[in-house]
């Protein structure tokens, strides 16, 4: 039978853990160790596989390498640098290990030095890719720990038992992942944290105070994600605007937010009602997004307070990956906090160049007015990221010379056309749209759905808004892309929600609804009963079929197929499951013989059935009964009393 | 048998696995970074895991275990191991009693091997106590399972070689006069004729030069000699004396010779067989 050593096996394995854990941890680690790393494994591969041993493998010279190599890596280590430190360190051992002689031991020590890499990477990739690190480790260590632990009760085994053992360790691997799922609910979260981390992904530029009308352009380029929305209540608009910053005043070309006094959340009871969940990535700015009127917002870890034009923010910037909620009022015009007035000033030189301008497209309303000047706008420029370097006045240059420019440019136009002929108008920095995912009721927004809009004062109504920035026309992707990078979105958004943001709170949300659960199964409330059971009834049924059908083929159709037929398969099986085992070539007399020598009183009866079946079914025809009735007596026997074979 | 309480023991490698474990814990908690807490959720797991995979390890066998051959005191006995896994799949299991253990590497159905135990007194012995243990799956804790029941076995006095007797005027009765009819002994009866087929080192040489005629060695036949072992007083050194009258009845046996025992307290007349010697063991063992 072809055997096969478990150790050299699972030896492989950690070289695939190790290559996975290290990559990961690859960048933050010093070059130099990594490359040791490299070199290490490359040649603890090499000697394992021709079975040789290089110079250095004995154990003093590994002792001092790792001692030079610790050495080395504490000079000049400070606070910044000590988890870089710690990687370095890390890694040496590693190495010192890789090209020493492996035994069982040495193996498993691979391996838990290989679980510590992990847990350093779990310090620096946040994203949904540590999940799937972790998942792939987690196969490859069990199965690996479990040949360890083979090749130290035996080197070597069958293939075939080998082969038993890799599935044992699947179906363990299998089990692990609801088991970590069930233990990373249930323990416990502490209230406040002592020692922070970054938020792993690093902070995009997001609005500050002052914009000038080209600083949107690196943001508008980038598609990665800037929030998600989880839609909680209320109807979802199909084109959402997300307001950030309400600039105020223009000066030098550049847009800036001066007016900060704090106000009151408004209370809008007649208002529709939107509530949902923002996730922010980190925005290096202390500004939040939300949707029409925000009446109250609650956030984990700073407390935040709305200031003139109706501006979210918190006291600190938002470095991290940031989770709120809003409640917002379905408002289409907004009301004033703050005299219109203060949203009236415009440069003398600008104004002088608008005013002609400004007149020929004036209407007899303020509306009419607003509406020509975002006709004129939409109709008659071309939208274009990239404008060149304006030359003076950045509006006045779009305006008069270059006829082209993004979002920015069109509202800036807009607002100061509007004020040259004295009416209220301001620039509103936000997000525009966003990806809804029907899967998980949420949008998606991308930096690159940065906008910026117009807000125009219409007396008797209030702040409305207007967009003048044309229609861009977007290559359209694949139903089948959007699809997957819908779904893959989806399941980020799991991760950073389940995952990421997991906390005490959420822990105590889960806790109550599993506890309100098993009081409606205690007190027999069938509302909530069927609630559970009746939508996911119908979509089960096709799993329980098949469910059904395993336990039938692998239990059920055995158990009938080999079922005992005659006296005699009975009288083995009987004694089998109390514990006799016939031996291969006995024959029925004798194996009650031997059931005689231990106790001798079953043996009896034992003898007694052997007897009464050779009679039925070789000699004369005997009654059938007897043989039943020796089986029950024998079964009582052996339940009033224990017996060692 | 039937199991009585399972145990569990934590290994060197277990003890450093939940370190690791309380380290990453204390890391989670500090840090409050929810992948820390996953990892050591996930180490978690795998320990109850390996908990539970330990005992399914356990479940569902029965064994009996049978002696295969004679048991004497402080020799090595074979007793016959017979495993069987009902459903599913054992791995790497050690049997273990007070007197010795066997390790089984992975078991699937009915497996037979001999599980040798070293009992350390004679007379009757019982072997109450027996454990099945593993380490599978990770090596980080071993399971046991202990079972609790009896197997009375008989031990046999250990035998102590010692100079066969010189057998007796009385011994000698019955005697066959032939002694190419069973086994021979060591004892020379006198001188003969050469015959036809007589092997050469038969010859006495010395004799035959006297003679001028081929002379000889004639042997008692050890068949029907009897052999009578007395060890009736209890003075000292008594359980080694016990001990030669051991070696002398598997001896006495191995020459086919009828085997008399006096005891303190009992005297067996003397006999042949497997039974009769089975009878002298068990009351030299118990005496």
């Amino acid at each position: 039978m072809p055997k096969t050593n478990l150790l050299n096996i699972s030896g492989l394995l950690a070289y695939g853990a190790l290559i996975g854990s290290v990559a990961a941890i690859a960048r933050e680690a010093p070059p130099v160790s990594v490359i040791v790393f490299i070199l290490a494994l490359i040649v603890g591969f090499i000697q394992d596989q021709r079975s040789i041993q290089n110079p250095v493998s004995n154990p003093l010279s590994l002792l001092f390498l790792v001692i030079l190599g610790i050495f080395l890596s504490l000079i000049g280590i400070t606070g910044e640098n000590f988890f870089n430190r710690f990687l370095s360190i890390l890694l040496i051992i590693i190495s010192a290990k890789l090209i020493s002689p492996k035994k069982s031991r040495d193996m498993l020590q691979i391996y838990l030095l290989n679980l510590l890499v992990v847990a350093a990477a779990a310090v620096t990739r946040w994203g949904m890719e540590f999940g799937l690190l972790v998942i792939l480790e987690a196969f490859i260590s069990v199965t690996g720990l479990v040949l360890i632990y083979g090749s130290y009760e035996q080197q070597e085994i069958a293939i075939s038992e080998m082969w038993h053992l890799v599935r044992w360790s699947s179906l363990i691997t299998l089990c692990l992942l609801p088991a970590t799922v069930v233990f990373f609910i249930i323990l416990p979260r502490p209230t406040g944290i002592f020692f922070a981390w970054g938020g792993g992904a690093v902070a995009k530029t997001g609005f500050s105070d002052r914009v000038t009308p080209g600083a949107v352009e690196q943001i508008k380029i980038d598609p990665s994600p800037a929030f998600r929305v989880r839609w909680l209540k209320g109807k979802h608009p199909p084109k959402p605007l997300w307001r950030g910053i309400v600039y105020d005043t223009y000066e030098g070309g550049v847009w800036e937010k001066r007016y900060k006094r704090e106000i009151d959340f408004p209370k809008m009871w007649w208002a529709e009602m939107m509530q949902y969940e923002i996730l922010l990535e980190p925005t290096d700015s202390e500004y939040l997004l939300s949707l029409g009127l925000p009446g109250k917002i609650s956030l984990k870890s700073q407390k935040p307070i709305l200031v003139s034009g109706y501006t979210a923010k918190v006291p600190d910037i938002l470095e991290r990956r940031t989770l709120y909620q809003v409640y917002s009022y379905s408002l289409r015009d907004l009301p004033d906090d703050l005299s219109p007035l203060y949203y009236i000033d415009i440069p003398g030189d600008v104004e002088e160049r608008l005013l002609p301008l400004a007149r020929r497209l004036a209407g007899q309303t303020v509306m009419e007015t607003a509406r020509g000047v975002e006709s004129f706008l939409k109709t008659g420029f071309s939208y274009n990221l990239a404008p060149g370097e304006a030359q003076g006045d950045p509006v006045i240059y779009f305006l008069f010379t270059s006829k082209k420019g993004h979002c920015e440019y069109f509202a800036s136009a807009m607002v100061l056309l509007l004020r040259s002929l004295g009416i209220p108008a301001r620039v509103v920095g936000g997000y525009s749209g966003g990806d809804w995912n029907e899967m998980g009721q949420y949008y998606l927004v991308h930096h690159s759905d940065a906008h910026t809009w117009v807000e125009v004062w219409i007396e008797g109504r209030g702040w409305g808004v207007f967009d003048p920035t044309p229609a861009v026309y977007v290559k359209e992707k694949s139903p089948l892309r959007v699809k997957v990078s819908r779904f893959i979105d989806f399941l980020k958004l799991k991760w950073y929600y389940w995952v990421l943001d997991y906390d005490l709170k959420r822990q105590a949300d889960l806790a109550r609804k599993a506890a309100s659960i098993f009081q409606s199964f205690r007190s027999g409330n069938n509302s909530i009963r069927l609630a559970l059971k009746a939508p996911d009834f119908k979509k089960l049924i096709p799993i329980f079929i098949i469910a059904g059908l395993i336990l039938f083929l692998k239990i059920a159709w055995p158990r009938f197929h080999n079922r005992p037929k005659t006296w005699g398969e009975k009288f083995v099986h009987f004694f089998q499951r109390h514990g006799y085992y016939k031996q291969p070539g006995e024959t029925l007399r004798e194996f009650a013989q031997r059931i005689a020598e231990h106790d001798p009183p079953l043996g009896h009866k034992a003898l007694l059935f052997v007897k009464n079946y050779y009679l039925l079914e070789y000699g004369e025809k005997g009654p059938e009964d007897i043989l039943g009735q020796l089986l029950k007596t024998m079964g009582d026997e052996l339940k009033s009393s224990t017996h060692l074979t | 048998m039937i199991p009585k309480r399972y145990r569990v023991k934590i290994t060197s490698s277990g003890y450093i696995y939940i370190i690791i474990t309380i380290v990453l814990s204390v890391g989670a908690v500090n840090t409050g970074n929810n992948l820390l807490y996953l990892m050591t959720s996930l180490m978690l797991a795998l320990m109850f895991l390996s908990g539970l995979s330990s005992l399914a390890n356990l479940f569902f066998l029965d064994f009996s275990i049978i002696p295969s051959q004679e048991v004497f005191a402080e020799i090595p006995a074979r007793f016959n191991l017979t495993m069987t896994r009902r459903r599913g799949i054992s791995f790497f299991l050690s049997c273990e009693t007070r007197f010795g253990s066997v390790q089984l590497p992975i078991i699937k159905g009915t497996i037979e091997t001999p599980l040798w135990l070293k009992l350390p007194k004679r007379g009757k012995a019982s072997i109450e106590s027996f454990r099945i243990h593993s380490g599978f799956p990770l090596g980080f804790f071993r399971r046991y399972k202990a079972y609790s029941g009896s197997l009375e076995v008989m031990v046999y006095p250990r035998p102590i070689p010692r100079v066969f007797p010189t057998l007796t005027d009385r011994s000698r009765g019955g005697e066959k006069s032939s002694p190419f009819h069973g086994e021979l002994g060591d004892e020379i009866k006198g001188l003969r004729d050469y015959r036809q087929a007589d092997p050469l080192k038969w010859v006495d040489w010395k004799a035959t030069a006297r003679k001028g005629d081929m002379v000889v060695r004639d042997f008692y036949s050890l068949e029907g000699d009897t052999l009578v072992i007395d060890v009736s007083k209890r003075q000292s050194g008594w359980e080694r004396r016990l001990s030669e009258a051991c070696y002398l009845i598997l001896e006495g046996y191995r020459r086919k010779l009828s085997i008399a025992l006096i005891l303190p307290d009992r005297e067996i007349e003397p006999g042949r067989g497997e039974k009769h010697k089975k009878r002298l063991l068990e009351a030299l063992s118990l005496a």
